[in-house]
Order: structure tokens, then C-alpha cells, then sequence
């Protein structure tokens, strides 16, 4: 027990161990996810869209060039759109914005700049035009060379929109230097001033226009947004193998992790096994113990009832014989004063016999002799002789009656205590179960009416006595304890006594009215110590020896049979009336029979 | 065979269409429909490729609402004097009606203010284009000692006291009110109020009724004589910057020296080029936002046409060219959702 504890107690430093590779994990992924991998993706992201916003605005600045898109709301809204593309590049990657924005500066700048330059150009070219479709309209053309020089300037301001190169422009300066020079009246017309100045303004705008596409940033633009997206790419590059690293340290911390927490689970097991076993072990132990004590406990109660019970069957032993020695002793001290006063009676008797005759002849003569006779009358009369004569001999009688029986006690009690004992002798069972009923009255006469319904024709029975008249008293007695047990104070049971004989055996029967013997208990009963009466007044005895007594010496059976139809119970004795030598312990005497 | 020579033509236009779809990968087939067939002809730009203004779609219509309120809310003005629509009556072109504006305790600024129509489709904010984005716009006009000269803590922390606002903003928002959720809503207020169903516009949708005569002539003019080369696009104008006076001097035809105010963008760029350049304003609703130009010079329309016609393109026009064109400009003028004004 304490080494597995201590086990246990060893398996906190792998803990920490676990505990420490997770929080190394939850690190790793922490780490794997703040590369700024995603930042770099969004930078480029919004660099895309400024590429592709540029790439559109540069589509728009090539159709506005060109005339092909009158209006600048597309240029207009593309502006508006790369400087949000390039605040919101800023916002997510500064020092891409730091880089971007200025160039979206200059080249919202470029395109400002194109769009004014190319208004004026387009409006100049076109007025240009117009005037020169109104000036030869003018009559004023048809003075002199006027055609010609109106025709030279139209050649050339038509070569120069075209061209847009400096040797056109040239041409058409030269054309209107000449036709300044030529001072004709077609020079001197509103018309022919707002053109030179639409010329004029037509030749600085498309310098300027000039100026503005050669604009660095319009190349620059995509160059520097080709490095930074390529800055970009290696940036999340990098990132991203650094997140792979991490989560590849992830992974190989988590196998790690995996594989320790499958081996400590494996330990735990293992110490968890070894507990119970030792749990298990020590219970066996236990239960072995609790087993060991208690049949130790059983052995030493048995020990102590046996003992228990030994001695009070001495104690029975010793009580039975110490009282027929008594009985034997008492008997014979009572017979010898029993049997002279009798013979005093019967001597008595006779003389009153003898006297009888003699009174009634002094009567007779007193009541003759008259005056002589007055004397003996008046004795006579004192002494109250008639009535004497009259009681003395039921006197004598009841006097004889008592002594008979008297003797029949003394009888019945030498009968009873009679140490017997040697052999079977043939007996007379009725008289057993009369001396029997004697001796017991004591015990019933309280509690129950005891009646005898005797054979008259039973024969004698080869019997020990005593030992039939123990085993007979104990069934009384058994059936007063049962009447007792049941009966409320004052009211009287019934006990029946009765003897039959059979062709091989006699039945003596013992019956009560008391609450019978349970079916469950019923086996039992003859069990040597088994007894339902409350500790201290039964010794469980009783019945075992009863038992013993009659089928052991007497090869006879003692059973219980339920009264039917109402409670109570019914012993019988059954004894065979031939012997059967091979069953019988002839020498055995009945507390033999008893101590088992 | 005309007929024939339209086919010709259009299918010269597709082959263009195409050959150039295919050279700017970015361009959509819906940008390369305004190319009209004449695009191989040196000529004057025409309005051909003109879409007529559609109401705008996908505003959070509770966010315009509240932008509306924050538009007319005096609380965002330094002293509570003044709202964005002080200077900005929706109800009569979008503008002010004056030269110049007139911001707290009658401090005037130094431009005309602009109107608030349409301006979501301009290139960029203010004559000068210094904001790009309305929010920009806002944001310094809140704070411009010259109009509402309010700073944005003070404006929170009256909106905040205000349960009613409160509630709104956190309906719309999530947020309590900030600079920035004023800014998101009064911006879209402000891309909510495009004017629609001006009779360029139905002419434009083919209700060839919808414009007079004069109109139709003067719309054919502006085509001609060269306005439509800056105010071009559905807008006409607002989508680039140009110099004012090309043609001619436009500062001594208003008979002032140059201020500092009139440097237009070269205010914001500091470029040479960009000297007196300005916002090509939007010619819509123009009959509607006098007095004109970035100082408010020109007192009428008709003023405005003949100093534009001098000083950007150098060339004579006739009186009656000049009321056709003015014809055709009052014809621009068109409406917005009532629930707006």
C-alpha cells in the first residue's frame, strides 16, 4: 500500500512533464499563427488591387488619350479607388504603405495633370478646327495669298495634331510666323487671333501632355509595385516556412506528448493493477482471518455449550440419583412408623371388634338394673358410647385407608427410584405410568387436569422401570412447560395419559393441549440440547434423553405426532413386547443412556 | 447605303471594343459603352457618352436620416449658431446664395461655397480639392475657424448629453457618437442628395420633349464650342482640375488682383502648374447656386457663360449662342427625395 502510494506519488514530476510540453504546444501554435503570415497576405491582397486598379486607370488614361472615353468619371473613380486601396495596403502593412502611397500620390498627381492638359488640348484642337472651318468661309481668304497661307497653317496644325512631335510643331510655328509676316486682312480677324492662340495653346498642351506621360511614375508605378509585391511574396515566404516550422515543432511536440501520455497511462495502469492486487490480496487475508476467528469462535462456543451441557446433565445425573436415594431413603424411614402404626390400627380394629359385644351387653344390664344400674347409665350416657360406637370404627377405617395409602406412596417412590438398571425385566407399564403421574403431580397439578385412560389388559413389558418412568416423566413434564408456555394464569390445560396394547408392542401416549411443535422445528426436537424454552428452565435434554432411553435400551420408538383438528401434541412410546437382544444395550442404565 | 455604313462602323467599334477591352484586361464592357462612333474623328468631344444621375442605391437609409439631423444640428458649429445647413440650404440649391461664405459670428471666408448636391461624385472636396473623401470634407469644415470652427470633443460631449442622439448613434453605429460616426453620417446625407428627373436628364432617357428648343441648341452648343471638354461626365464637371483663364485673364476681367485664396490647388499641391487651377464644378443645378465661380464673381448665369466663354475658349460667341447656352444650363436643374430637404 504505502509503496504504491509512493508510486503514485512519483508519477507528478511526468505530469509537470505533460503539462509542460502542452504549454509548449499552445506556444508553438501561438507562434505558428503570429508569423504575420496573414498580414502578408492581405498586404498583397491590397497590392493586388492596386496593381489592378493602376492597370485599369492606365487602360482609361490610354482611352482618354485617345479619345476613345469623352468624360474622366472613370479616371475620377479609379482615383478614388487606388488611394483607398493604397490607405487600406497602409493600414495593413505600414511600411508597404510608406512605400506605395507616395507613388499613388504622384501618379493621381500624373493623371490630374494629364486630364487638364488633355481638356485644353482637346478643346483647343477642336476650336482650332472650327476657327479654320469659319476663316475660309471668310471673304477675306480670297484676298491675295490669304488661301494659301490659311491653307499652309491648316496643313500644319493638321500635321501637328497628328504627328504631336516638335519637328511639326515647328512647321506650324513657321506657318504662322509666315502668314504674320504676310500681313494679309484674313490675319487681322478675330477669328485668326483666337486660333493663333488656340495654336499656341495647342503646342504648349501637347508639351506639357508630353511632360506629363514621360512621367517616371507611369513606369515606375508598376516597377515598384512588381518589388514590393515581390518584397511581399518572400515576406510570406518566410512566414509561412516559419509557421511551418512551428507547426511542424507542433506536431512533433504533440507525437511527443501523445506517445508520454500513452506511456504514463500505461504506468497508471499498471500501478492501478498493482493495487488491487494488493487490495485484493489483503482482502483474502482478511476474509481467511475472519473465517479463522470465527470458526474459532464457533468451535469455542460449542466447546462451552457442550460443556455447558455435560455438566448440567451431571448436575440432572447427580439430582435424579441424590433424590431416588432420598426417595428410597424417605420411603423406607416412612414405611417402618407406617407400618407399626398400621399394625396398631389393625390391632385396634380388632379389639373394637372384640369390645362391641361387651358394650352392648353393659348396656343392656344399665338399663335393667334400674337403680344399680343408674350409675353405669349416667357414665354411659357422659362418655356419648352410642355415638363412639358409631364413629370409632370409620375412624379406624379412614385411619386404615390412610396408611394404605401412605404405603402406596412409599411404593410408587421406592418404585420410581428404583436404581433398576440391570436388564430388562418384565414391568408393569400401567403402574409406571400411575407412580409416574404420583411422583410429577407437583409439576401439573397447577397447570393442567391430568387424565389416564389405561389398558387394563396390558401385559407386562420387558422395561427398565425407572428409566420408563424418567423418559415418561420428562414427556409430562415437557407437556407442562408447553400448556405452560401457552395457557393465561388460572386456566387449566389437559394432559392425557394413555397406555393400549397391540399384538407386538404396547403404545403408551402422551398428550397435551398446548400449542404443539412447529412443522420446521419438528426433526429437531430430539436433538440432544435443542430446546425452545426460554435459557435456564430447559437444558434440551428432556426429549434427547427420552429419546435414548426408549429406542436404545428398549429397541422401541419415541415420536411426535400432531393432534389433528386442534393444537397440542401427542408423544408416543412404543416398546416391543419381544425382545430383541441384537438392539439393545442391556447394561446400559438410563443415565448412561442420557450422558450419551 | 447608310444603313450599311452604320454596320460598318459598328462593327469597327467592337473590333475597337475589343482590341482595347483586350489591351486594358481592367476596363468593363459598361465603361467602353460611353465610346460613341466618333471616336476616330478629330472633332469636338461630344456628350453622347452623358448618362443621366440615377438615384443612388445601397444607403443604410436610418444612417442618412441621422445624417440629415447632424446636417441641420446648430451643435456643430463652436458657438451653436450655425449648422452645415446654414450655408447649405437644401432647399435652394445646395448653397448659400452669397459671393462667399459666412461662417461664425459672420466671419467670411474667403470662397463660394459649393453645392452640397452631388458632390459624392466629385474627383475631390472644396474648390481647392484639398479632401479627397467627404469625410475629409466634413471634418475640416467642422473645424474651420471661417464656417463651423468647432472642435470634435466638444460636438461629442454635446451629442453624448443628448439621450435621444445618443440612442440613434447606437442604432446606427453600435457607438456613442465620435468624429468619426458624425462624419460616416453626415456623408452619407451627403451621397444621398443626388438631384434626379432634370430635363437634360429625362431628355437624356430619350423624352425628347423634356427640353425646348433653345435648350436642345444650347446643349448642342455646349457640345460644340468647347464647354464639354472640362464639364464633361454625368456630372458635367467635377472630376478633374483646371486653370481658370486658359484662354484669357480671368483676374483682370474681374478687375481684382489675384489673392491668395485664388492660387486654387497650387495651395495644395504647391505646384507651378497647378496655379489658379480649380475643381471644375459641376454644371448640375448650376440656374440654381448663383453667384458663380470659386469667389463668387459672376453674379448670373449669363455672366458666368460669357466670362467662361472669354477666358477658357478663346473664341467669339454670339449673344444668341450665349442664351441657348443658358438655356440649356437651366435645364440641368433637377430634384431630390423630399424626405431629404
Amino acid at each position: 500500500m504505502t509503496s504504491a502510494a509512493k508510486r503514485m506519488g512519483s508519477v507528478k514530476g511526468p505530469l509537470a512533464i505533460a503539462i509542460g510540453m502542452l504549454l509548449l504546444m499552445v506556444f508553438l501554435l501561438v507562434m505558428s499563427n503570429r508569423t504575420g503570415q496573414r498580414t502578408f497576405e492581405l498586404a498583397k491582397q491590397q497590392l493586388d488591387s492596386v496593381e489592378a486598379v493602376n492597370v485599369r486607370m492606365d487602360g482609361a488614361l490610354f482611352m482618354s488619350l485617345f479619345e476613345l472615353q469623352i468624360d474622366f468619371d472613370l479616371l475620377a473613380r479609379l482615383q478614388a479607388e487606388m488611394r483607398t486601396a493604397g490607405e487600406e495596403l497602409a493600414s495593413v502593412l505600414p511600411e508597404s504603405g510608406q512605400t506605395v502611397l507616395p507613388l499613388i500620390e504622384r501618379k493621381l498627381e500624373a493623371v490630374e495633370a494629364f486630364k487638364s492638359n488633355q481638356a485644353i488640348f482637346r478643346n483647343s484642337r477642336a476650336i482650332a478646327g472650327q476657327l479654320i472651318a469659319e476663316l475660309w468661309q471668310r471673304p477675306e481668304v480670297r484676298v491675295g495669298e490669304s488661301d494659301r497661307i490659311l491653307f499652309d497653317v491648316e496643313r500644319a496644325m493638321l500635321d501637328f495634331v497628328g504627328r504631336r512631335d516638335a519637328e511639326s510643331s515647328q512647321r506650324l510655328v513657321a506657318a504662322l510666323e509666315r502668314a504674320a509676316s504676310a500681313r494679309v486682312p484674313l490675319t487681322e480677324l478675330e477669328e485668326w487671333h483666337a486660333l493663333v492662340e488656340h495654336a499656341e495653346t495647342l503646342i504648349d498642351y501637347t508639351n506639357r501632355l508630353g511632360a506629363v506621360l514621360a512621367s517616371e511614375v507611369f513606369y515606375q508605378f508598376p516597377v515598384v509595385l512588381y518589388e514590393e509585391g515581390r518584397r511581399l511574396a518572400q515576406g510570406l515566404a518566410v512566414s509561412v516556412a516559419k509557421a511551418g516550422l512551428y507547426r511542424s515543432l507542433l506536431f512533433v511536440v504533440g507525437v511527443l506528448l501523445l506517445a508520454f501520455s500513452a506511456a504514463m497511462v500505461i504506468r497508471v495502469r499498471r500501478y492501478l493493477h498493482m493495487m488491487e492486487r494488493y487490495n485484493d490480496v489483503l482482502e483474502d487475508r482478511v476474509r481467511e482471518r475472519t473465517e479463522q476467528l470465527a470458526s474459532v469462535n464457533e468451535a469455542l462456543r460449542s466447546e462451552i455449550a457442550e460443556r455447558e451441557h455435560v455438566e448440567a446433565q451431571l448436575r440432572i445425573a447427580q439430582k435424579l440419583e441424590a433424590i431416588g436415594q432420598l426417595a428410597s431413603g424417605i420411603a423406607h424411614e416412612i414405611n417402618t412408623p407406617t407400618q407399626y402404626v398400621s399394625d396398631n390400627v389393625s390391632f385396634l380394629s380388632s379389639v373394637w371388634r372384640d369390645l362391641e359385644p361387651v358394650l352392648d351387653d353393659y348396656e343392656r344390664i344399665a338399663r335393667e338394673e334400674g337403680e344399680k344400674g343408674k350409675r353405669s347409665r349416667e357414665l354411659l350416657e357422659r362418655a356419648n358410647v352410642s355415638f363412639v360406637r358409631e364413629e370409632v370404627p370409620r375412624a379406624l377405617e379412614q385411619a386404615a385407608a390412610g396408611l394404605r395409602q401412605i404405603g402406596a406412596i412409599v411404593a410408587a417412590m421406592r418404585n420410581f427410584s428404583h436404581p433398576g438398571g440391570i436388564g430388562l425385566q418384565e414391568g408393569n407399564l400401567n403402574a409406571a405410568i400411575e407412580s409416574t403421574v404420583i411422583v410429577a403431580r407437583n409439576q401439573w397439578k397447577h397447570v393442567a387436569e391430568l387424565t389416564v385412560d389405561l389398558d387394563p389388559n396390558l401385559p407386562l413389558v420387558p422395561c427398565n422401570l425407572s428409566a420408563v418412568n424418567q423418559a415418561l416423566l420428562n414427556l409430562v413434564v415437557n407437556a407442562v412447560h408447553a400448556i405452560e408456555s401457552s395457557k393465561r394464569e388460572g386456566e387449566l390445560g389437559r394432559i392425557r395419559i394413555s397406555s393400549r396394547s397391540f399384538d407386538d408392542h404396547v403404545e403408551i401416549a402422551v398428550e397435551d393441549d398446548g400449542p404443539g411443535v412447529p412443522a420446521e422445528i419438528q426433526d429437531r426436537i430430539f436433538d440432544p440440547f435443542f430446546t425452545t424454552k426460554e435459557i435456564g428452565k430447559g437444558t434440551g435434554q428432556g426429549l434427547a434423553i427420552s429419546h435414548r432411553i426408549v429406542h436404545k435400551m428398549h429397541g422401541g420408538t419415541l415420536t411426535y405426532e400432531p393432534v389433528r383438528g386442534r393444537p397440542g401434541a401427542r408423544f408416543v412410546i412404543r416398546l416391543p413386547l419381544a425382545r430383541r437382544e441384537s438392539s439393545i444395550e442391556p447394561q446400559a442404565s438410563y443415565l448412561e443412556a442420557a450422558a450419551g | 447605303m447608310p444603313t450599311r455604313r452604320c454596320d460598318a462602323r459598328h462593327l469597327q467599334t467592337q473590333a475597337w471594343s475589343l482590341l482595347v477591352g483586350c489591351c486594358l484586361l481592367g476596363c468593363s464592357e459598361s465603361d467602353l459603352a460611353g465610346v460613341g462612333p466618333e471616336f476616330a474623328l478629330p472633332g469636338p468631344p461630344s456628350l453622347a457618352g452623358v448618362m443621366p444621375l440615377t438615384r443612388p442605391e445601397g444607403l443604410d437609409r436610418q444612417k442618412v436620416a441621422l445624417g440629415k439631423d447632424l446636417f441641420n444640428d446648430t451643435r456643430l458649429s463652436a458657438d451653436g449658431s450655425i449648422a452645415c445647413s446654414s450655408c447649405h440650404d437644401v432647399a435652394a440649391g445646395g448653397d448659400d446664395g452669397r459671393p462667399t461664405a459666412i461662417g461664425i459670428g459672420g466671419r467670411v471666408g474667403p470662397l463660394n461655397t459649393p453645392t452640397v448636391f452631388n458632390s459624392s461624385l466629385n474627383v475631390a472636396q472644396f474648390w481647392d480639392g484639398r479632401a479627397s473623401s467627404l469625410e475629409e470634407q466634413i471634418d475640416q469644415t467642422v473645424q474651420s475657424p471661417l464656417e463651423l470652427g468647432a472642435d470634435w470633443t466638444t460636438i461629442e460631449k454635446r451629442l453624448r448629453a443628448d439621450r435621444a442622439m445618443r440612442k440613434r448613434f447606437e442604432a446606427v453605429f453600435g457607438t456613442e457618437p465620435d468624429a468619426q460616426t458624425v462624419k460616416s453620417a453626415i456623408a452619407e446625407y451627403l451621397r444621398a442628395l443626388i438631384t434626379v428627373d432634370a430635363p437634360f436628364d429625362r431628355y437624356l432617357a430619350g423624352d425628347r420633349s423634356a427640353m425646348g428648343a433653345d435648350a436642345v441648341e444650347g446643349y448642342e452648343l455646349f457640345s460644340r464650342l468647347g464647354c464639354i471638354s472640362c464639364h464633361q461626365g454625368r456630372n458635367l464637371g467635377g472630376n478633374f482640375f483646371q486653370r481658370i483663364g486658359v484662354m484669357g485673364d480671368f483676374f483682370a476681367k474681374r478687375g481684382r488682383a489675384p489673392s491668395e485664396a485664388d492660387l486654387g490647388r497650387f495651395n495644395v499641391t504647391g505646384r507651378e502648374e497647378d496655379r489658379y487651377k480649380f475643381k471644375v464644378p459641376s454644371l448640375r443645378n448650376v440656374a440654381q447656386t448663383a453667384p458663380y465661380f470659386h469667389d463668387g464673381s459672376g453674379e448670373t448665369l449669363e455672366d458666368a457663360v460669357r466670362m467662361m466663354v472669354d477666358v477658357q475658349l478663346g473664341r467669339p460667341v454670339r449673344d444668341d449662342e450665349i442664351r441657348k447656352l443658358v438655356a440649356f444650363l437651366e435645364a440641368l436643374t433637377g430634384e431630390v427625395d423630399e424626405a431629404l430637404l
